[in-house]
């Protein structure tokens, strides 16, 4: 049952997530409250918990939301292994991963999101992401310093 | 070096893992649109409409204030109001009374509640607590009591995925109340909506409100939608883009009202959807 807190605070997050949304919404920028949760669980129990992490917390998202099922379900997926991967086997170690981590994973989820939304409402993706998905990602890892920076600081 | 790319590092369980999750997931891409898969969609939504509900005091307490005072601000503006249209319905009545005009309908109206904010912000989509079952229809209008909302694009049998005007998916045809100037609100970004297609030389002035005309069968004509606030200094050769700004705020939209459509339309417009 080790992993019931974990479900806990996923669904938590992302029922915050659906009713916050347009409070937290600034200019266009909003944060992604679930991507913190998947790169905290990749950082600290492995790849495998990042991949499935990011896969049902994508799946989620895709499911509330207007555009293809799998968008979010595929950046996360990715986010989430690959922030496992490279902090237990990477050649290097960040002075401030966290951060680091979530800056990367968020720009790369705006990408994949933002290709696939700017194909659905016909705005060119460049534009949408420059604007929109930068401000977004930093949003994000703003929240998630404010947000995890206790329990990472206990566990790393 | 020989380690690192020894069979066991390179096919673990996590790479393993990876691979099926990836997979899984460009199999929803592919076959996203399935109506298996929309239908289990639909039923999510239901699922986490409910569990929603407890959430719902914390944006209503960032919103509450304010619209205390506006809605302090509407009361007083509406009290006066008020009193010179039970003049103007008066004097209508009669007047229409005698030259035997057909009285006009008003909107069957439907109270509904946001309970999310799903996608990007820029994508302009929220989730209403009402649904098929409640008797509302594709494309019905959604307004608020201070102007136009969007149109429901998705329903559940309990909730329903309303498109605002925050987004390019659908234009909608509005006028110039005081003018009858006639032009197409179109969303450019965030916070950026224009009326296309006004002429040169058309008599348009700030602070002018523009409503539905009721062109295209979606939103009936007389709903308050956008005021002007910002006019061309240069105008393009045969339009100009006229900036507006929507009077119900998009982000803070706590309640609604969706216009459902008069009971031979619904019944025509649930067979089309094979629904119930």
């Amino acid at each position: 049952m080790f992993w019931l807190p974990r479900f806990g605070w996923a669904v938590l997050l992302f029922l915050v997530q659906l009713s916050l949304g347009g409070i937290l919404t600034i200019g266009g920028a909003k944060p992604d409250l679930l991507l913190p949760f998947v790169v905290y669980q990749g950082l600290r129990y492995g790849a495998v918990a990042g991949t499935i992490s990011g896969m049902l917390c994508g799946l989620a998202l895709d499911m509330m939301g207007s555009g293809p099922i799998g968008v979010t379900m595929l950046a996360l997926t990715i986010v989430g292994f690959t922030v496992g991967k490279l902090w237990q086997e990477g050649p290097f170690r960040l002075h401030w991963p966290w951060a680091t981590m979530l800056l990367a994973g968020g720009l790369f989820e705006q990408i994949i999101v933002f290709y696939f939304h700017s194909r659905d409402i016909g705005l060119p993706f460049g534009e949408l992401f420059f604007r929109y998905g930068i401000a977004s990602a930093f949003y994000t890892m703003i929240l998630g310093i404010i947000w995890f920076l206790s329990p990472l600081y206990k566990s790393k | 070096m020989v380690r690192v790319l020894s069979r066991r590092r390179i096919f673990g369980i996590d790479w393993l893992v990876f691979g099926i999750a990836v997979g899984i997931s460009l199999l929803f891409l592919l076959f996203g649109r399935a109506p298996a898969l929309q239908v289990a969609r639909q039923e999510g939504r239901d699922i986490a409409s409910f569990f929603l509900q407890p959430f719902r005091f914390i944006p209503e307490m960032f919103t509450l204030w304010h619209d205390n005072q506006v809605l302090r601000e509407h009361a007083m503006r509406l009290a006066a109001e008020n009193s010179r249209l039970r003049e103007a319905a008066l004097e209508n009545e009669r007047l229409r009374g005698m030259i035997d005009f057909r009285k006009v309908a008003s909107w069957p109206l439907l109270s509904a509640e946001v309970i999310g904010h799903p996608g990007p912000g820029i994508g302009g989509g929220v989730i209403l607590n009402v649904g098929a079952r409640q008797g509302v229809t594709r494309n019905a209008a959604v307004i608020s009591p201070r102007g136009l909302i969007g149109k429901v694009a998705r329903i559940a049998p309990h909730t329903c995925l309303v498109q605002t005007i925050r987004g390019k998916s659908f234009g909608v045809s509005l006028t110039i109340e005081r003018t009858r100037v006639q032009g197409i609100l179109k969303w450019l970004e965030a916070d950026v909506w224009i009326l296309d297609g006004v002429p040169t030389g058309a008599d348009v002035n700030l602070g002018d409100l523009a409503i539905t005309t009721g062109q295209g069968d979606v939103f009936p004509a007389g709903i308050r939608a956008v005021v002007v606030s910002e006019l061309p200094d240069e105008p393009r050769e045969q339009f100009k883009d006229v900036r507006v700004q929507p009077l119900a705020n998009l982000q803070t939209i706590e309640e609604v009202f969706v216009i459902i459509p008069e009971e031979e339309d619904a019944i025509i417009e649930t067979n089309e959807e094979g629904g119930e």
